[in-house]
């Protein structure tokens, strides 16, 4: 199913759970909260266990793609990426524990500062869900075979945001060929 | 109460706490220092003697080996070697000596990218003198670690010249970034080769190029100045110092005045290398122009602005008038253009 239709769908459960919930009572607050970190450490170990395997293979398959610029920022020309399956899959799971730490922080400020006890209802089940619907997650834990959708370098979903932040990546041979050498390094810092 | 009851009655506990941290701090710096002092010497005392037997003079001056910056940055220099202006070994070891700062450039490495991941690493920098760089062709050619081979080529202008690619010839953990893959009949010896397989945990890259480090941004900065350029992970442990004392040792005595004397190619191959220089040198000619351009229109403006600040109102409107008679001359003009066509 798709992920954005079960997300909506976990959503309005959640909503409905934590209407029910009396957040007043001592117990159920602790209950909550512990199923909140329980629900962070979960996806946590989720991904480190994945950068173990990945470390583990250390698959040393080159792989060269075009970066798409980054339009907010200025950038218009899309850079060359030249990496490895190995450091590629290390920059997505990287990414994805950061965007844990991410949540922990609003969740934590919503909660501990804004006396919010919904969101953790929430934060304990879809961040779980979403690691294990990442595809890096799917490569290295469920072994499913990197083709098709999953095949690297990931495309992103497609959203309003894109045109904002630069469409899609491109691994084009002829595109690949003349953006390898354009001189594009060591630039000097200010 | 005299001096002496003051002392005796007074509760010392916080400056005894103060005192403690203190030295615990110190002793903590002391051993990160020691430390750190200890791999770098380690690594020079190892390479000396090759040096000695090459270069007239080793080290920074007559009687100083090496230039120690602070706790982490170590500079070894020597010169006075035939086809070689200057050796240079420079150490940036991890911040041992200040815990709390390894500490935080490590989790701060892991949120951004603009921070680097504190690593003991070792580039070593051999310039070229003029007349032997006269006598071979202009070119890069790498051989670059995988790992993270793309912030090599980020940081290293000269690498992102070049092209990437996989050769059987290498250890699976390298591959070459070169202009014409020919290169490597010619450059990749089997001495090489076998010192690569050891020093496959320690090598970063070994380059050697025309083009400069950082991105040019005058033009005076694209004239080519040969270098052989190398990187590797120092670490403390005696195999891993042998085997890239032993690199040092082929490149230093031998594959110098290889590259010297026998890196000449054919034409079919030079060209696409000066084609490269060009449209290097094309592009940051346009650059500057535009520049140029920009700061000419600049300077126009803000003398029409002191022009009529200085005019009387009259006048104002007579310029007013006059440009914009010859703005709609100019429009008739085009139109005409494109009525005839």
């Amino acid at each position: 199913m798709n992920p954005a239709v079960t997300n909506l769908v976990l959503m309005l459960v959640a909503m409905q759970v934590s209407k029910r919930l009396d957040f007043e009572d001592p117990t159920i607050l602790f209950y909550v909260r512990l199923a909140f970190v329980a629900g962070q450490s979960i996806t946590l170990l989720i991904y480190l266990y994945t950068r173990f395997v990945i470390i583990k293979k250390n698959d040393l398959t080159t792989l060269k793609y075009l970066d798409s610029p980054n339009k907010m920022a200025g950038e218009t020309d899309s850079k060359l990426v030249t990496t490895t399956v190995k450091d590629y899959d290390l920059k997505q799971i990287d990414s994805a524990i950061k965007g844990v730490f991410t949540g922990l922080a609003m969740t934590g400020f919503m909660h501990l500062y804004m006396k919010f006890a919904n969101p953790l209802v929430m934060q304990s089940v879809s961040p779980i869900k979403g690691a294990l619907e990442t595809n890096i997650v799917k490569i290295h834990l469920f072994n499913t075979p990197a083709t098709g959708d999953l095949k690297r370098p990931f495309k992103a979903a497609p959203s309003l945001l894109s045109n904002f932040t630069g469409g899609n990546v491109k691994t084009d041979k002829s595109s690949i060929e003349k953006a390898e050498t354009a001189g594009t390094g060591g630039v000097k810092e200010e | 109460m005299t001096l002496f009851q003051r002392l005796t009655n007074y509760n010392w506990k916080i400056e005894l706490f103060a005192i403690a941290v203190i030295a615990g701090y110190f002793t903590l710096y002391k051993i990160g220092a020691l430390y750190n002092d200890k791999i770098a010497k380690t690594f020079i005392n190892s390479i000396v003697p090759t040096l000695k037997e090459n270069f007239f003079q080793v080290g920074v001056t007559q009687n100083q080996l090496y230039v120690q910056d602070d706790n982490q940055n170590y500079t070894l220099y020597s010169t006075g070697r035939l086809r070689i202006e200057s050796f240079i070994a420079k150490i940036n070891l991890k911040p041992r000596q200040n815990l709390f700062m390894w500490l935080m450039e490590f989790i701060m490495s892991f949120f951004f990218d603009t921070v680097p991941v504190p690593q003991d690493l070792l580039t070593i920098e051999l310039t070229f003198d003029e007349d032997s760089s006269e006598k071979f062709d202009n070119f890069i050619w790498a051989i670059v670690t995988k790992d993270k081979m793309d912030n090599y080529r980020t940081e290293n202008y000269f690498l992102s010249l070049t092209k990437t690619s996989e050769s059987p010839k290498l250890p699976i953990q390298f591959v070459f970034m070169n202009e014409v893959s020919e290169m490597n009949d010619v450059l990749f010896t089997k001495k090489l080769s076998d010192l690569l397989i050891s020093n496959i945990e320690t090598l970063k890259f070994l380059s050697i190029t025309d083009q400069p480090i950082e991105k040019p941004d005058k033009i005076s900065e694209l004239k080519p100045i040969k270098k052989l350029i190398l990187q590797f992970n120092l670490s403390n442990s005696t195999d891993k110092i042998n085997s890239i004392k032993n690199l040092i040792n082929y490149i230093v005595n031998d594959y110098v005045d290889l590259i010297a004397t026998r890196a000449s190619f054919r034409p079919e191959l030079t060209r696409k290398i000066k084609k490269t220089r060009e449209n290097e040198y094309n592009k940051l000619k346009k650059v500057l122009d535009d520049f140029k351009k920009d700061e000419l229109n600049a300077k126009k403006i803000e003398e029409q602005k002191k022009l009529k600040a200085s005019m009387t109102p009259e006048e104002q409107q007579k310029l007013a008038k006059k440009q914009m008679e010859r703005k709609q001359r100019k429009q008739m003009n085009r139109q005409k253009v494109r009525g005839s066509v």
